[in-house]
């Protein structure tokens, strides 16, 4: 069977169509709360994001211009969120401390390196978390973020220099 | 190195832990009640056409069976009904009631606001009934007959209570986040949003009668009242009382304040006099403070884990010199909270029936002999939830 287009789901969802919201869910829940995660660091937090995003994105459905893709549109509520709380509770400090102990699997290195993440400024882990969580390009995290492509790269690059910072002190740490 | 970097960071991220089983379920079911009723209703017609096919089939069998030329048998002889009721009825002589269990809400109002099972939070009626307000998500919700969302406010945090002032102006709700539990207030059409403390204890709030105060209970369990006309806090020390302070309830119509302990109750009544008190057992934890009626103050009791002792709903009269107790009902059954029914005429109880079975049921009033068995009690509504903070709210 087909599978049917976020577009299509958005359309019959509109209409009244229960089994294309559930799709439409299912299809999205999943990814959107891994990233409410990775840039809170908490699941409660993220639950909390999460469910909230998803009531935004569902009530404002009618709003949705069908012609972009749904993704991105729920992306940019999910980490708005993120950023909406995470700045008003200044949890930044916190996030750090409950990745280390979150539930992250077997591979201690990929623990260090969310909890790096974590650490970062707010506005590179966004970024970080939208590139390598989500696999957006940079451009697709100018639009969804609506600043130019230049910072989103230059973000990306700290970013990056600030882990590889991270990574080349906790090797030191070892030896 | 950078490639190596980005490479880790993609598999880091594909080894995220997964959303629990609940949080999806829960978001499952409110986001697709989110998506507006209007557009939903576009694609109801052909079950209109089929319940108005239906009607007419009906009618017809009516006429036939008032004619004599068909038996009709609508099941008169089927198993007898259930002794507790499946769905939630408004108990007589009240505007409706709402219970939230295991993180879902149950409600129905005289006003023809009908719930089951919908995710939030917690759940506050308004004085008269009319409306509800709940915590969703984030957000503090105000749901309107029909389930119509009247207004939604941005809370910044999960709402842990929600207490709606007695003249329906105000809601004091409570959100907790990382840094503890926040007292706010807004107005009751959504506006105005007051932080009220910044440090308090996650329980509920509850109003004055003049609706000039709200008393709650801040961190180190002290009574705390928040005068709306002056700004100022004033806080009471009951820990003689039966410990430190987890509930607190304003009587009806009277400036006279209820502080339950651990295992005792205090009674304040003026901001210079000490308050009187009854304590207890301390084997025994109070789970519900209501007042059932201006001078009656009614609790449930629980006995501590390992404890071999029953629960109970006690009744204290609050009279001119202080609190005393006047009557004990006991039970095997554990009582996860009490409340008072609006005119004080009963209690509403939700009882522990096993480990994911709670029965929500009208008791008996504080009349009776002095020391007895619980019996009396009507169930309202069995509920098949996990075990989870749980809450009345009876209008």
């Amino acid at each position: 069977m087909r599978m049917r287009s976020d577009a299509k789901l958005v359309e019959l969802a509109r209409r009244g169509s229960r089994d294309a919201a559930a799709e439409l869910f299912s299809r999205h829940w999943r990814p959107a709360w891994r990233a409410a995660y990775a840039v809170t660091g908490r699941r409660e937090m993220a639950d909390d994001v999460a469910q909230d995003a998803f009531e935004r994105a569902f009530a404002a459905l009618n709003r949705f211009d069908e012609r972009r893709p749904f993704a991105p549109w729920l992306h940019r509520i999910v980490v708005n969120r993120c950023l909406d709380l995470l700045r008003s509770e200044r949890r930044l400090v916190a996030a750090e401390a409950e990745l280390e102990r979150l539930e992250a699997r077997e591979e201690s290195g990929d623990q260090e390196l969310l909890a790096a993440v974590a650490g970062l400024s707010l506005q590179r882990r966004v970024v970080v978390v939208l590139r390598y969580g989500l696999g957006y390009s940079p451009a697709a995290i100018a639009s969804l973020l609506d600043i130019p492509t230049g910072t989103v790269n230059s973000r990306l690059a700290r970013a990056l220099e600030d882990l590889r910072a991270d990574h080349e002190v906790n090797d030191v740490g070892r030896a | 190195m950078s490639a190596e970097l980005e490479r880790r960071l993609r598999r880091a991220f594909d080894r995220l832990p997964e959303p629990g089983r609940d949080v999806s379920a829960r978001t499952r079911s409110t986001a697709l009640a989110a998506i507006p009723r209007a557009e939903r209703r576009r694609a109801a017609w052909p079950f209109v056409l089929v319940a108005a096919a239906a009607a007419v089939v009906g009618l017809t069998a009516a006429a036939l069976a008032a004619t004599g030329n068909l038996h009709v048998d609508l099941g008169g002889r089927s198993s007898p009904a259930p002794r507790v009721p499946t769905r939630l009825v408004v108990p007589a002589g009240t505007n409706g009631i709402a219970v939230v269990a295991g993180g879902k809400l149950w409600l129905a109002t005289r006003r023809g606001l009908r719930i089951e099972g919908m995710p939030v939070s917690t759940a506050e009626l308004s004085p008269r009934g009319l409306f509800a307000a709940v915590g969703i998500g984030l957000s503090l919700v105000a749901l309107a007959p029909g389930q119509r969302r009247a207004w939604t406010h941005d809370a910044g945090g999960r709402i842990v209570a929600i207490a709606w002032s007695p003249d329906g102006l105000k809601i004091a709700y409570v959100t907790r986040g990382s840094r503890g539990a926040a007292l706010h207030m807004i107005e009751g059409d959504g506006d105005n949003d007051r932080l009220l403390d910044p440090r308090v204890a996650a329980e509920k709030p509850s109003w004055r009668a003049d609706s000039l105060a709200i008393a709650y209970v801040r961190p180190a369990g002290l009574a705390t009242v928040y005068d709306l006309g002056s700004g100022r806090r004033r806080s009471f020390d009951t820990r003689r009382c039966g410990g430190r302070a987890r509930a607190v309830a304003y009587a009806p119509g009277r400036p006279r304040l209820a502080v339950a302990g651990g295992s005792g109750v205090a009674l304040v009544e003026r901001w210079n006099t000490r308050p009187t008190c009854v304590a207890f057992d301390r084997v025994l934890s109070i789970s519900g403070l209501a007042w059932a009626g201006p001078r009656r103050i009614v609790t449930s009791d629980n006995p501590r884990p390992g404890i071999g002792a029953d629960s109970a709903l006690r009744w204290y009269d609050a009279g001119r010199h202080g609190i005393e107790s006047s009557r004990t009902a006991f039970t095997p059954r554990l009582l996860r909270t009490v409340t008072s029914s609006p005119r004080s005429h009963a209690v509403a109880v939700v009882i522990r029936r096993g480990p994911r079975e709670l029965d929500l049921a009208v008791a008996v009033g504080s009349r009776g002999a002095r020391m007895s068995r619980l019996n009396g009690i009507r169930p309202l509504l069995r509920l098949r939830v996990p075990p989870a903070p749980v809450s009345i709210s009876w209008r």
